[in-house]
């Protein structure tokens, strides 16, 4: 026994003074940037969402982000989905400008610059599964299925289930337990 | 120290046997079932950490360890699970659970993204990895206390609790089945403790249905059948041995006694012959007391040779070599001369001797001077123990194909317990009425054994003490002969041959015999010549050839059976009758002087008118 709680002893003891390290060189690092978390997060979303099978044309086909009013945003997302599978399909990125390129998008992320127009964002993909997500501030309410938001210097999200239920996605019950707020949701 | 039974022995094993039958059982049931149970365990365990991967994989991607704390906190509805952290894929924590008391789990995963199990003490650490879209982001690690221990102790005391009731039972079934085994030993055994301690011989132990206990007990009661037939041989063969022993000292009792009446018989006739002597030799005795003297002398001389005969023959019965020359004669003609003979004895006692009255000859085969000794013998026993005034009477008695003699008197009579031990060596009815009576109880034995060599018998009856004694000589008849019986023991009056024998030659070198010898015969009418010599002998008969030579055997310069081999070969001398007077009589003698040429062996002493009865039938 003495060995045992002498291995757990310097365990914690080598757990320690890595966390420490991990800790120092976070400080040393500048940390990542709020749209490189956003990219990720954009990413990561495929996983919690499901479309109707409708949305693809077969099971080859691949999930369509389009990113619009955010270069960085764009550029990262293109960067960690080389090679990416979401729900066992290819990630394809797409830049679009005007609503009118939104097309076959499956997810598409509108950028706090472009999210002015918003209304011809939401009318564009009216009646179709796609999934809105927005960086602008009040996102939900004017729209957005899910939408970014900053809380204590973490960027975080909120869902909104009504929007869901518009575009026909269905949102992962994991992912609404992640959520800094659900609108929408009977409480 | 006891020595331990075979019945405890069996339980012990058979004890022993099902409690390690049982142990073993329980042993493999407890491993198998602990195996079962950890695997069992380990899989709810890696069941509920895939749960909660799964449900905390969104918390670390979206970086919410509120969430995956409160998914963790769900845990502690598991009380066996004592803390639980989540962690992020480069190994710092994410998220923890502690059960009330526990410790927390490392803050920091050396090596994040493997999937183990480990059982440490009564711990068990599952740590597995979590996945999101098969992206590697994190690690999950759960430790729980699992109670195996208390599980086992459980098990154990539910084994001994069945293996105490288990033993029980076998206990029992053991006890029935080995008293239905063992009872045919223990009955063995009782019975060999009984015969052990009783020596009763005839106890069996009773049979078994077991076939080797059967055999055991077959064996057991053969060697007790065994022992029961040799004890009682033993003890048989133990009374037949004290029996003659008491037999052989009786018999030597019966010998020293004899022997103490033998020298007294011997001596006896000694005093009055001494002292008939003595008269002789005085000059002054006149010729009647020397003529009482010489009766007196020669009675008891004949009273001696009897004797003296008797011990012979008994001597040579007992040996064996008592032998018969037989030839047909007439047995009543017989029994007539010995009455002849017996009667001025029985005249001299005032007893009445009644003889045979006429009657058919009876013929047998036989050897006359031994039958004739039987009749003499039973003559003077009934003259012997017949008082005064009594009588005797001898019968005739044809039955069947034999003849029966019965000499019976009036006498004093033989007690019924003793009639028939009378027909034994040295027995004699009453010592005390013996004494006034002479004899050393052969006579009888003889008589018996003689006419048992004949093929016949001699039975004894009386009444008792007092009522007189009938002896009967019962004896096989044969045929009688075609030529006419020829008397040849018929006694010739000495003055009768006295012309017919002409010369003698006495050789002897005892000078008194040989004087006296012939003095009687020249007295009887023949002409004697005397030598002391065998050579003398051989001349004396070469130089005038005699009719008949007497010698003696044994004599200086030439024995007598060279004498007589010497006159047999010349042709001289060769018709002279030779007779041997020697002191030896045993039938080797009497051969060895037949192979020499004798044509008679008289034994001394030398009855005068038996030698006279000789000389006459030799020269006839």
């Amino acid at each position: 026994m003495g060995t045992v709680s002498c291995g757990f002893s310097s365990i914690r003891l080598w757990a320690m003074l890595l966390g420490l390290l991990v800790t120092s060189l976070a400080i040393a690092q500048p940390s990542a940037t709020a749209d490189q978390v956003k990219a990720a997060y954009i990413l990561k979303f495929g996983g919690y969402l499901d479309w109707p099978a409708s949305a693809f044309r077969d099971d080859e086909a691949p999930l369509v982000i389009c990113v619009a009013g955010s270069p960085a945003i764009y550029e990262e997302l293109t960067r960690i989905s080389v090679g990416r599978h979401v729900q066992r399909r290819r990630v394809e990125v797409r830049r679009v400008q005007s609503p009118e390129q939104v097309g076959a998008a499956h997810l598409l992320f509108v950028g706090d610059a472009a999210w002015k127009d918003a209304a011809s964002w939401l009318q564009a993909t009216r009646g179709k599964a796609v999934a809105v997500v927005t960086d602008a501030s009040r996102g939900l309410e004017t729209g957005a299925l899910l939408a970014f938001v900053e809380v204590e210097n973490r960027v975080r999200f909120e869902a909104s289930l009504r929007a869901a239920e518009q575009a026909r996605v269905q949102l992962s019950a994991r992912l609404l337990a992640v959520a800094s707020r659900v609108s929408g949701a009977t409480p | 120290m006891r020595r331990p039974s075979l019945s405890g022995r069996l339980t012990r094993a058979s004890m022993l046997t099902t409690m390690v039958v049982l142990l073993l059982c329980a042993a493999a049931l407890i491993g198998y079932e602990l195996s079962t149970y950890r695997r069992a365990w380990v899989a709810d365990l890696r069941t509920q950490g895939d749960l909660i991967a799964h449900a905390t994989a969104a918390s670390i991607v979206f970086n919410e360890p509120k969430s995956a704390a409160e998914n963790l906190a769900l845990l502690k509805i598991q009380p066996r699970i004592r803390a639980a952290a989540v962690y992020r894929s480069d190994g710092s924590r994410f998220a923890r659970y502690e059960a009330s008391g526990a410790e927390p789990l490392a803050s920091h995963l050396e090596s994040p993204g493997g999937e183990e199990v480990q059982f440490v003490g009564s711990t068990l650490d599952v740590m597995l990895p979590i996945r999101h879209d098969d992206e590697f982001v994190g690690s999950i690690a759960i430790r729980a206390t699992h109670d195996i221990w208390p599980r086992i102790a459980t098990y154990v005391g539910i084994v001994f609790a069945v293996m105490t009731v288990g033993l029980a039972v076998a206990a029992a079934v053991y006890r029935k089945l080995q008293r239905e085994v063992t009872r045919p030993l223990e009955q063995m055994r009782e019975v060999a403790h009984q015969v052990m301690a009783t020596r009763d011989w005839t106890l069996r132990a009773p049979p078994t249905e077991y076939e080797d206990i059967a055999v055991l007990v077959e064996a057991f009661n053969g060697m007790l059948a065994e022992s029961q037939t040799r004890t009682r041989e033993l003890e048989l063969e133990m009374r037949e041995r004290v029996h003659a022993e008491r037999e052989l000292r009786t018999a030597d009792r019966r010998k020293d006694e004899f022997l103490a009446m033998l020298g007294h018989e011997l001596r006896n006739p000694l005093a009055p012959m001494s002292n008939a002597l003595t008269l002789l030799s005085l000059p002054q005795s006149s010729s009647d007391v020397r003529d009482r003297s010489l009766q007196i002398l020669k009675r008891q001389q004949q009273h001696l040779s009897r004797l003296i005969d008797d011990l012979l023959d008994v001597s040579r019965m007992s040996t064996g070599k008592l032998l018969l020359r037989t030839e047909q004669l007439d047995v009543v003609a017989l029994a007539r001369e010995c009455i002849d003979v017996a009667r001025p004895v029985a005249d001299a006692k005032g007893v009445v001797l009644r003889g045979i009255g006429a009657a058919r000859p009876q013929w047998v085969n036989g050897d006359p001077t031994r039958l004739a000794q039987v009749f003499s013998n039973l003559l003077s026993n009934a003259e012997r123990y017949t008082p005064r005034g009594g009588c005797i009477d001898v019968g005739v008695e044809r039955v069947g194909d034999r003849v029966e003699i019965s000499i019976s008197d009036n006498g004093i009579g033989i007690d019924p317990t003793v009639q028939e031990r009378i027909f034994d060596l040295f027995v004699q009815a009453d010592q005390s009425l013996e004494r006034g009576n002479v004899g050393l109880g052969l006579g009888l034995t003889l008589a018996r054994h003689l006419a048992r060599l004949h093929g016949g018998d001699i039975r004894v009856s009386s009444s008792g003490v007092g009522q007189g004694a009938c002896f009967v000589v019962q004896l096989p008849l044969t045929a009688a002969p075609i030529d006419e019986y020829h008397e040849s023991s018929e006694g010739e009056s000495p003055a009768a041959s006295t012309a017919v024998v002409g010369d003698v030659l006495i050789a002897d070198d005892n000078v008194d015999f040989a004087v006296s010898l012939a003095a009687f015969l020249e007295a009887s009418g023949f002409s004697v010549r005397v030598v002391h010599d065998g050579a003398s002998a051989v001349d004396a008969a070469t130089v005038d050839v005699p009719a008949v030579a007497i010698l003696d055997i044994g004599m200086p310069r030439l024995n007598g059976y060279d004498v007589a081999r010497e006159l047999r070969r010349s042709v001289r001398t060769r018709s002279i009758k030779l007779i041997a007077v020697t002191g030896w009589g045993q039938p080797s003698d009497k051969k060895m002087a037949t192979d020499a040429g004798f044509d008679l062996h008289i034994v001394k002493p030398v009855d005068p008118d038996t030698l006279l009865a000789a000389l006459t039938q030799i020269a006839a």
